[in-house]
């Protein structure tokens, strides 16, 4: 069942997601050669907890850390640790969430570090663009299946492999609610969209094959072609005016 | 945080494993049957 969320209840899930679009500027300032992903997670964990929140994913299912970050052909899910730093030339998947009151809020975004080659470059921008063009199909009388379809042929019309393990979700009281959310599949398909749902889009895009397989610590997934992969994230809700992006400081589609 | 792709089929359960986790047999679109672990939803 996927659950409507009041005004009481969206005025929580925007305060978290204020949150995390101020964490994303702190990332953009922090991603440098050198620093460590254990490093960043523990500026983010600290920062969350200083506005009065609570980190998502530390201890979900058993995830040891407050941020996911994913290095290159890692894609989704990397734990930090003080032994892997940043080089230049590597992209970094940033993926985190936090909890306001009870209720949740979920982004990601991948960053260069330093100059990368342009078809890297173009990977990250047409991820990111992919994104703003599902937002734009979040509105109340359309499908779901709009959205995945907004996605998958924006990201493979530019040659690029649609991850199809990993999914984005409904999110509200739980980090991880109906509907699933695939990032491929047909227009005009799929459930209604409604006002008052709450989406957590994430595009999971990699620069060769869509196959992934996920490491022994259980939680890292890579590409099984080793090509490397780019994700982005935005919890939107749908309202009557359209969608509200409850991750950005400019929350209008 | 991405969630594990799911999808949901009906089929019948033949024995209960350790974890929540049951063998289920479906039968396919072709007539043959699929053994597969399934966890309860």
């Amino acid at each position: 069942m996927i659950l409507l969320k009041s005004a009481r209840e969206l005025g929580h899930m925007r305060a978290a997601g204020r949150i995390l679009a101020e964490v994303k500027d702190r990332l953009r300032a922090m991603v440098k050669p050198g620093i460590s992903t254990k490093e960043i997670d523990a500026d983010v964990e600290a920062f969350i907890v200083s506005r009065g929140a609570a980190s998502a994913f530390k201890g979900y299912r058993g995830f040891p850390a407050t941020v996911c970050i994913s290095i290159n052909e890692e894609v989704v899910h990397g734990i930090p640790s003080p032994k892997r730093k940043l080089r230049e030339g590597d992209i970094v998947g940033l993926d985190l969430g936090c909890i306001v009151e009870g209720y949740y809020a979920d982004c990601a975004i991948t960053l260069p570090v330093g100059p990368v080659p342009p078809r890297v470059q173009e990977l990250l921008d047409v991820t990111r663009e992919s994104l703003d063009k599902a937002i734009v199909q979040c509105r109340a009388g359309n499908r779901l299946g709009d959205v995945s379809h907004a996605v998958q042929t924006h990201c493979e019309s530019h040659g690029f492999g649609v991850v199809r393990a990993f999914v984005g979700h409904g999110i509200g009281r739980n980090l991880h609610e109906e509907p699933q959310i695939p990032n491929f599949g047909d227009a005009g398909r799929g459930p209604v969209i409604k006002a008052g749902m709450v989406l957590a889009i994430e595009p999971m895009i990699t620069m060769g094959s869509w196959e992934v397989r996920v490491l022994e610590d259980r939680w890292t997934a890579v590409t099984a072609d080793g090509s490397w992969a780019a994700h982005f994230e935005d919890t939107i809700a749908i309202t009557e005016a359209g969608p509200e992006v409850l991750t950005r400081l400019d929350r209008a589609a | 945080m991405a969630k594990e792709d799911a999808i949901e089929v009906e089929g019948t359960v033949v024995e209960p494993l350790p974890n929540a986790m049951f063998r289920v047999e479906r039968r396919t679109v072709t007539g043959c049957w699929l053994t597969c672990r399934a966890r309860c939803a």
